[in-house]
């Protein structure tokens, strides 16, 4: 493969597309279709799928049956999957750990490539290889329909859905590399995306063959919500994976949050969406009828929803960042506006509260036509909202809280994101275990206030059943994390007037540098 | 007139560790400025944070005015910087990696082609054009990377011991270039651990050690502020016991010490009063067979300004 056309002038349809490609889709592509692996892996299941086919149209007799059409076209579909599932993925990680084995990281900062377009560029070129692969596989595919005994719109529903998957396990592949440069730890992340990847791969073929033998409609009521709530909870994961892998290639000064906290944001006005057109869909189309414990259960969903990015937010390093300071807004108003918004931790409580206060307005006001027929305030699903409110209020708040003066450094950070999740399964485990040195076997059975799937059954179940004990403990415990959050959020809001007053400092210093330079730059 | 590299008041630590502490100097157009210390004093944090790749605790850079604290992408498109080690891409011919990184810097179209002619051409890459990058000696990656700084044709070039690891022809080949470059009326900022070859090419040096900055100027005016007198060498037949005597009763003379086999002294005087100074030894009956004036070169400057302190 030469390379001297570099030097030449193009045709007239190249030139123009030429400058608007991404230059690291551009080196990704060159660099894969030269490397070996691309090259042994494409060659490998073109082999393969060609010798498996092969002996599955041998083995078909005079006339060819369904299930025999069925099982082709499955496996054909399953070494597909391999490629564009299992390859790919890995190809795509390998790509980004090269940046930083093969020492090329630093030059790529300096070039001035923003970390979204080298994300972006190894996402396409990813997706380049997806549809060679695809292109190759076309051919058997379309021998498995002339066949005539699968439904067109099975086999568009499987390969949408395996570009679709493709595109995900691509970009969960890259934000997984981006997450540490040591070798012993990227090889247990590509260890961790090797699990991931073979439960999506294992059941590719048994799945297509159930799809195509059609014991259900794919517009079946149910099938599309299904399908709705899995694309949607894709889309999100793949945003959420985007982000991350551009905030972790990011400098450590720059902006690594306020992206992820509008898409937070952004994920929740999705929710709510959905939980509108989920109170129209399920009366229309599963001919049923929404109830107050059914929105209660949304309510529930969105607040879990909320905390689990939250978890990122809250364990921030508390200060904003040196480039981050320079552009807080200078007005005072706009400031607090945009703080939930900034990176830090006290203003990661800020959006949770932010956030949570709106989802629990929200259910109040989604609730009310449906209370008139209620027992109480608190039936139907109500104390389990609020039980798990101040659930999340104690996991989120009081370990973060404790931990904020420590946060700077990065260890104890990922410590704290892990223990926040770790505690719920400790307080609800620790007080059994010493329930079975007191012998005391409503402990050990786990019926107690520290864990959560206990008492919000219990909530849900029988409201009344449940003694003021749990809501006291819950109450004083969340009402703990709030008041050790106060002085952080203060201190939050301290710091961001404080880089007003260094943005208008540097801002002074900067006109008083370009007067003292006569001005040259400005003129530039 | 603005600076086209102006280092202000910079500090970074790392933990308890200062490695810049209050490091201020400037480099202009045409300039070529060495950046001298030993191992670990500071010089490759200093030229990261000029790069953009790290942040100063404190104080800030400015390239033609521009600060790497909140303009990062107008630095980093009036700079080049060759750090002191870097990869070259697998499967990558030497074309293709400077294309990939004149993409990189956006250059488009036939401006692309046409930097990509000239860093080639002035680097002499021109024949290794098909050749994969992974197969390049170590002196043609050097170039190879000089090339891919040169691309956007960067104001201010910082180069981080891009030296190291030459065999002697790619280092004089390398300097060749370098005072091209500063002919162009490009800012160079240069560490080097060879100071004979800094001297030849620099016209000012920053010196540094344990993060602070020792000396900074003219090579000529920091020699001068070192040693402001002359050093004589002188070796004499009749010993260095009677020339010691004679020098010591001579107007001028001071601090007279023996060096190899001979003595070495401060003179303070000019041609003639070097030749009077002989023409004495001479008639004193010494025989002198060595009499030379001692050159003081950026070794000498690097050595009576540093300690050897390692942080």
């Amino acid at each position: 493969m030469s390379s001297e056309g570099l030097l030449t002038r193009p045709g007239f349809l190249w030139r123009v597309v030429e400058d608007r490609l991404n230059p690291v889709l551009v080196k990704e592509v060159r660099q894969a279709l030269r490397g070996r692996f691309f090259r042994v892996a494409f060659i490998c299941t073109l082999i393969a799928v060609t010798l498996v086919g092969a002996m599955i149209v041998a083995n078909m007799g005079q006339t060819v049956s369904a299930s025999e059409v069925r099982e082709y076209f499955a496996t054909v579909f399953a070494f597909l999957v391999i490629a564009v599932v299992g390859l790919v993925p890995f190809s795509t990680f390998t790509a980004m750990g090269a940046e930083w084995e093969e020492n090329t990281y630093d030059l790529l900062t300096i070039s001035n490539l923003r970390p979204r377009q080298v994300v972006w560029g190894k996402l396409l070129a990813s997706g380049v290889q997806t549809l060679l692969y695809f292109s190759v596989f076309t051919p058997f595919l379309v021998l498995a329909f002339l066949f005539r005994s699968i439904d067109i719109q099975g086999v568009a529903f499987l390969l949408a859905g395996a570009l679709g998957v493709s595109a995900l396990a691509s970009t969960v592949a890259l934000c997984l590399s981006t997450f540490s440069r040591v070798r012993f730890v990227r090889a247990i992340l590509l260890a961790a995306l090797a699990g991931l990847l073979s439960m999506v791969v294992i059941p590719a073929g048994p799945m297509a063959h159930e799809v195509l033998r059609g014991p259900f409609s794919l517009m079946a009521p149910r099938v599309i919500l299904i399908t709705v709530v899995l694309t949607l909870q894709g889309i999100l994961l793949l945003a959420f994976a985007f982000l991350t892998a551009c905030n972790m290639l990011a400098h450590p000064e720059e902006n690594r949050s306020t992206n992820m906290r509008l898409l937070a944001g952004a994920a929740l006005l999705v929710g709510i969406g959905f939980c509108w057109w989920m109170t129209w869909f399920v009366p229309t189309h599963l001919s049923g009828k929404v109830n107050r414990d059914e929105v209660m259960g949304m309510g529930m969903a969105l607040l879990v929803a909320i905390s689990v990015p939250a978890i990122f937010f809250v364990t921030e390093r508390e200060s904003l960042g040196r480039r981050v300071a320079l552009r807080v807004p200078r007005g005072l108003g706009l400031a607090a506006l945009a703080s939930p918004l900034l990176p830090g931790g006290s203003r990661g409580v800020l959006l949770w509260m932010v956030q949570a206060g709106l989802v629990t307005f929200l259910v109040f006001v989604a609730q009310t036509p449906y209370s008139a027929g209620s027992k109480g305030f608190l039936d139907d699903g109500m104390a389990a909202y609020l039980a798990l409110l101040l659930y999340c209020a104690t996991y989120l708040l009081l370990p973060s809280a404790v931990l904020a003066p420590y946060a700077s450094n990065g260890r104890l950070r990922a410590a704290a994101r892990l223990l926040i999740p770790s505690m719920v399964l400790l307080c609800a485990f620790l007080p059994s275990i010493a329930g079975f040195f007191l012998r005391d076997h409503k402990l050990m059975a786990g019926e107690h206030a520290g864990n959560p799937f206990h008492l919000l059954e219990e909530l849900w179940e029988r409201p009344s059943h449940v003694g003021p004990g749990p809501w006291l403990l819950l109450g004083g415990a969340a009402g703990l994390a709030l008041l050790l959050n106060l002085r952080r959020l203060w201190v939050g809001f301290r710091e961001l007037g404080a880089a007003r007053t260094s943005r208008a400092r540097h801002e002074d210093r900067r006109a008083a540098y370009l007067a003292r330079s006569g001005d040259a730059v400005a003129q530039r | 007139m603005v600076a086209a590299l102006e280092v202000e008041h910079l500090s970074k630590a790392f933990g308890s560790l200062k490695a810049v502490d209050d490091v201020s100097f400037s480099v202009d157009r045409g300039e070529i400025y060495g950046f001298i210390g030993p191992n670990g004093a500071g010089k490759t944090t200093t030229m990261r944070i000029c790069s953009t790749l790290m942040l100063p605790d404190s104080g800030n850079v400015h390239i033609e005015g521009y600060s790497v604290l909140d303009e990062p992408r107008k630095v980093r498109a009036r700079l080049g910087f060759m750090p002191d080690s870097f990869g070259a891409y697998a499967s990558t011919t030497v074309l293709e990696y400077l294309d990939f990184f004149a993409r990189a810097y956006g250059l488009k179209g036939e401006q692309r082609r046409r930097s990509l002619r000239e860093v080639m051409d002035f680097t002499s890459l021109d024949p290794l054009a098909e050749k994969l990058t992974t197969a390049l000696s170590k002196g043609m990656k050097q170039r190879l990377c000089l090339a891919k700084t040169l691309l956007h044709d960067p104001a201010v070039l910082i180069l981080d011991e891009p030296a190291s690891g030459l065999d002697p022809r790619a280092r004089v080949e390398l300097r060749e270039l370098i005072k091209a470059l500063a002919v162009m009326g490009k800012a160079i900022l240069i560490s080097s651990h060879i100071l004979t070859e800094l001297s030849e090419i620099c016209d000012g040096v920053a010196i540094i050690e344990a993060g602070s900055l020792q000396a900074t100027g003219p090579v000529d005016a920091i020699v001068r502020g070192i040693r402001p007198h002359g050093e004589i060498y002188v070796r004499c037949l009749a010993g260095n016991e009677p020339t010691h005597r004679l020098l010591s009763e001579l107007p001028g003379v001071d601090r007279v010490r023996e060096v190899r086999e001979g003595l070495a002294f401060d003179f303070e005087g000019d041609h003639d009063a070097q030749a009077d100074l002989l023409r004495r030894l001479v008639e004193g009956g010494l025989k002198p067979i060595e009499f030379a004036t001692e050159e003081t070169d950026l070794e000498d400057v690097f050595l009576s300004l540093t300690e050897g302190k390692v942080q």
